[in-house]
C-alpha cells in the first residue's frame, strides 16, 4: 500500500514537475538510498537524518513527527524520499545538501539501484571550451551552477545546443563526478554532473533566490 | 590482633614499596632521609645488625634507616638521592616512629627521655610510639633505645606526599619564562581574550589531566601535538568510526580542537594551546565528511571515561536527543568526568538553544558545560547557538588558528573551536586545584564552579547565556586569569584530604630498582 501511495506520489510529483509553470522550487529531487538517523556532525550542522546514495550523503530535514518516526524507524535501511533540494553553507562543514522532505516511504533496493533524479529549471548555459577541468554544459539554477551530460545522443546534443542561452526545464540522473571510494568535504562541495534525461524550453526562470 | 594489623600494615607498606618503587620515584618525594653519601659515610652511625637488618641513624637525629643485610648499596643510593630531592633539610620529617612489640612492653619514658626523644603521640592501633627529637640524637642514645627489649625497630616517619612543585602544577615558570617561544603565538588571540596568557607566569601544564577529544581523531603523529598525546601501549585512544585501535584524524577538525587544548608549548613550532602540557586522548567516531553516529558517541563517551580520562572535549552535535546520550553523559557525570560541549552553529544567524535545543549541548547534568563562541571583540560569533537557560558561557571561537593534519595549521570559526578553549582551561585548572587530579563528582564540581564563577561578564552578552544555575555570570566568556595569583593571594591548591602521612616502617628496597 505504501509503495502504492509512493508510486502515485511520485508520478503526480514528476507530472507537476514536467509542467512548465512549475512553481519554486527550482530542483526538485527524487532519491533512493539509505537512511541514516540519529546522526551528528561537527559544529552540531546537521539535520540528523541522512541519506547515503552513490557515495553521496545528504541531510533529510524531517517537518513533522510522523516522519521522524518512520526515521527513527527506518534506521539504515533503504528508503525513497522526494522533496526539494538546497544548499546551504554552513560554519564548519562548509557545504550542506538538504533536502526539505515531502514524503518518505520504504524502498525495495532489490528492484531499484540507488540513485537520485533531479529535476531542474534554470538557463542553460555552454561549455567553456578554455576550462579543460569543467568541460560540460551547463545549467544555472537558484544561484547553483550544475554540470549536464547531454551527449546520449546526437540529436539531444543538438537540441541542447539550440537552447542554450534559454530557460530551460530539464531532468535527469545525478552522478558522482570523481569514482573514489572516499568523499572527502572539498569533493563534497563539488557539483555531481546530471545525466539529462529530458529537456525542454520553459516559458519561464525563476528568480535567483539566496542559496543560504 | 594488634600484631597482626601491625604486620599486615608492614607487609603492605614493603609489598607497596616493591610493586611501587618506579612510580613512587616519580609520584612522591620520599623525604626524611639522610643528607648525601658523602654525609652519609660520616654521619651515618650502623647501630645495630639485628638478624637480617642494619639499622642505622644519622648523627643529627633526623632520620633512621633500616635496611636488609647485603643492602648497603640500598642505603647509599637512597643516601645518594636525598641531596637532589630534597636539599632543604629543614623540610623533612623530624619525627621517628617507635615499633613496640605488644601493649604491655612500650618503651619506657626513660628510654625516650635517655635517647633524647618526646612523645607525640601513641598510636595503639598501629603498635608505634610517634617521638620527636629534643636535640641531636647521639649514637649511644640510638644504641641505648634499640637495647630496650621492648622496642622492636626505629624508623622514620616519612612524608610521603606529591612534591610541592607538582602540586601546584609542575613547573613554575619565571615571568620571564612565561612567554612560549610558540613561533604563531601572537595569531592566537583567543589565550589572551581567556587570559591564558596570563595564567601561564605561573602555571601552564597539566601532565595529570587527561583530556578527552571525541571528535574526528587526532593527528597524533602532528610536531605540536605527539609529546602531548596521552598514550598507553602506543594507543592514542580508540577509533569507534572504524572499530580499530588507531584514532588518526581523516578530517583535520579534531585535530584542531586538540592544537587549542595542547599543542605543545615553548617547542619552537608552530602554536601553543591553553596547557603546554596535557594528556590528550583521541576518541574518533565522525569520518572524513565530519559525521557520526550518536551510538558511536555514546561509546567514545565511555571509553574515555573508562580510561581515566578527567575531561571531554565534544565539537558535535545535533538535533535529536536519544536516551543513550543522556545515559552516557550522565554516566560520566556519576564518574566525575567533565563534559564540555560545543553549543553548535548555525550559519547566519545561530539558534536559541533554549527554543530549538541541540544535543548534548542541551543536556542538564551537573557535569555538562555548553560553550558558545566569541569573537576578538567579545561578541558573539554570528553563527553560535546560544540560550539563556541551556548554554553556559562563551570562549573564542572566531578565527582560531591551531594545528590541522600532516604538520600544518589553519584557521577555523565554530563553537567547535570555543569549546576546547574551555576544556583545555578546566584542564588547567583542575591541575592547579587539586594536588592529586583525580576524575571525582567533588574535584569536577570544583573545577567547573572555578570556570563559572571566574567567567568575566560581558553587558552585550548577558541576555545570551551563563543565567541557568551552575553558571554563575550572566553574558561570562572564559577567564583562567584568576590562575596567575599564586596561592598565598588566592585559593591554595586543593587536596581531597590532608596531605598524606605515610608510615613507612619498614625501608626495605630492592637495590637494582634504584640503579
Amino acid at each position: 500500500m505504501l509503495k502504492l501511495l509512493t508510486g502515485i506520489g511520485l508520478t503526480l510529483s514528476m507530472f507537476a514537475m514536467t509542467d512548465e509553470t512549475r512553481p519554486d522550487p527550482s530542483v526538485s529531487v527524487e532519491c533512493r538510498g539509505r537512511l541514516r538517523h540519529g546522526v551528528v556532525a561537527i559544529g552540531g550542522e546537521t539535520t540528523g537524518t541522512t541519506i547515503t546514495f552513490n557515495r553521496m550523503v545528504w541531510e533529510l530535514q524531517l517537518h513533522d513527527d510522523a516522519a521522524r518516526q518512520f526515521a527513527k524507524e527506518h534506521h539504515k535501511e533503504p528508503v525513497v524520499v522526494t522533496g526539494t533540494l538546497r544548499k546551504i553553507g554552513g560554519t564548519e562543514v562548509k557545504v550542506r545538501w538538504i533536502i526539505d522532505v515531502k514524503k518518505l516511504s520504504e524502498h525495495d533496493a532489490t528492484k531499484d539501484e540507488e540513485g537520485a533524479r533531479l529535476t531542474m529549471q534554470g538557463t542553460l548555459r555552454a561549455a567553456d571550451p578554455r576550462r579543460d577541468d569543467y568541460p560540460w554544459m551547463t545549467i544555472d539554477t537558484d544561484g547553483e551552477i550544475w554540470p549536464l551530460d547531454v551527449a546520449s545522443d546526437a540529436t539531444f546534443q543538438v537540441k541542447a545546443e539550440s537552447l542554450v542561452g534559454q530557460p530551460v526545464l530539464l531532468s535527469g540522473n545525478l552522478e558522482r563526478v570523481t569514482e573514489e571510494e572516499e568523499v572527502t568535504e572539498k569533493e563534497a562541495s563539488v557539483p555531481h554532473i546530471i545525466r539529462v534525461t529530458t529537456l525542454k524550453r520553459s516559458a519561464n526562470v525563476p528568480v535567483q533566490g539566496q542559496s543560504n | 590482633m594488634k600484631l597482626r594489623t601491625h604486620r599486615i600494615l608492614l607487609l603492605a607498606c614493603v609489598v607497596l614499596d616493591f610493586m611501587c618503587q618506579p612510580l613512587l620515584a616519580k609520584e612522591f618525594c620520599l623525604r626524611a632521609k639522610c643528607r648525601s653519601e658523602k654525609r652519609l659515610s660520616s654521619e651515618l652511625v650502623l647501630v645495630c645488625n639485628a638478624k637480617s637488618h642494619y639499622m642505622g641513624v644519622c648523627r643529627d637525629g633526623r632520620a633512621v634507616f633500616e635496611v636488609p643485610t647485603g643492602q648497603e648499596q640500598t642505603m647509599r643510593s637512597m643516601a645518594a638521592s636525598v641531596e637532589s630531592e630534597s636539599p632543604n633539610i629543614e623540610e623533612r620529617s623530624t619525627r621517628l616512629l617507635i615499633s613496640y612489640s605488644n601493649e604491655d612492653n612500650k618503651p619506657s619514658n626513660e628510654t625516650l627521655k635517655a635517647a633524647g626523644l618526646q612523645m607525640i603521640q601513641d598510636y595503639e592501633n598501629g603498635s608505634f610510639l610517634i617521638v620527636e627529637p629534643r636535640g641531636a640524637v647521639t649514637s649511644d642514645a640510638v644504641e641505648a633505645l634499640m637495647a630496650d627489649s621492648a622496642v622492636a625497630y626505629v624508623a622514620p616517619d616519612y612524608i610521603m606526599s606529591i612534591p610541592q612543585i607538582e602540586a601546584a602544577g609542575e613547573i613554575r615558570p619565571s615571568v620571564a619564562d612565561a612567554t612560549p617561544n610558540d613561533p604563531d603565538l601572537n595569531k592566537l588571540w583567543g589565550m589572551k581574550n581567556s587570559g591564558a596568557t596570563q595564567a601561564w607566569p605561573r602555571i601552564h601544564d597539566s601532565t595529570k589531566v587527561i583530556v578527552a577529544v571525541i571528535d574526528t581523531g587526532v593527528d597524533y603523529k602532528h610536531p605540536d601535538l605527539k609529546d602531548n598525546m596521552w598514550s598507553r601501549g602506543g594507543q592514542h585512544g580508540y577509533d569507534f568510526y572504524e572499530n580499530d585501535n588507531d584514532p588518526l584524524d581523516e578530517q583535520n577538525h579534531g585535530t584542531h580542537v586538540a592544537g587549542t587544548i595542547a599543542a605543545v608549548g615553548n617547542n619552537g613550532v608552530g602554536v601553543v594551546g591553553v596547557n603546554w602540557t596535557a594528556q590528550i586522548m583521541a576518541l574518533r567516531f565522525m569520518g572524513p565528511d565530519g559525521s557520526g553516529a550518536t551510538s558511536d558517541a555514546v561509546k567514545c563517551i565511555d571509553w574515555a571515561v573508562d580510561n581515566g580520562a578527567h575531561i571531554l572535549c565534544n565539537s558535535w552535535g545535533g538535533p535529536d536527543n536519544p536516551p543513550e546520550l543522556a545515559e552516557a553523559v550522565a554516566r560520566a557525570e556519576r564518574k566525575g568526568v567533565l563534559f564540555v560541549v560545543a553549543a553548535g552553529n548555525t550559519g547566519g544567524t545561530g539558534n536559541n538553544n533554549d527554543q530549538r535545543p541541540s544535543y548534548p549541548s542541551s543536556l542538564r547534568s551537573a557535569n555538562v558545560v555548553s560553550v558558545g563562541a566569541i569573537d576578538d571583540k567579545d561578541a558573539r560569533g554570528s553563527f553560535s547557538h546560544y540560550g539563556k537557560q541551556s548554554v553556559d558561557i562563551g570562549a573564542p571561537g572566531v578565527d582560531i588558528l591551531s594545528t590541522v593534519r600532516n604538520n600544518k595549521y589553519d584557521t577555523y570559526s565554530g563553537t567547535s573551536m570555543a569549546a576546547p578553549h574551555v576544556a583545555g582551561a578546566a584542564a588547567l585548572v583542575w591541575g592547579n586545584t587539586f594536588s592529586t587530579p583525580t576524575p571525582t563528582p567533588a574535584q569536577m564540581t570544583k573545577v567547573r564552579d572555578l570556570i563559572y564563577e571566574n567567567a568575566r561578564p560581558v553587558a552585550a552578552l548577558k541576555d545570551l547565556w551563563g543565567q541557568a544555575a551552575p553558571a554563575r555570570v550572566p553574558g561570562g566568556v572564559l577567564d583562567i586569569s584568576f590562575l596567575s595569583r599564586s596561592p598565598s593571594n588566592g585559593t591554595p591548591p586543593l587536596t581531597e584530604a590532608p596531605r598524606l602521612r605515610l608510615v613507612e616502617n619498614r625501608m626495605i628496597v630492592d637495590p637494582s630498582r634504584l640503579r
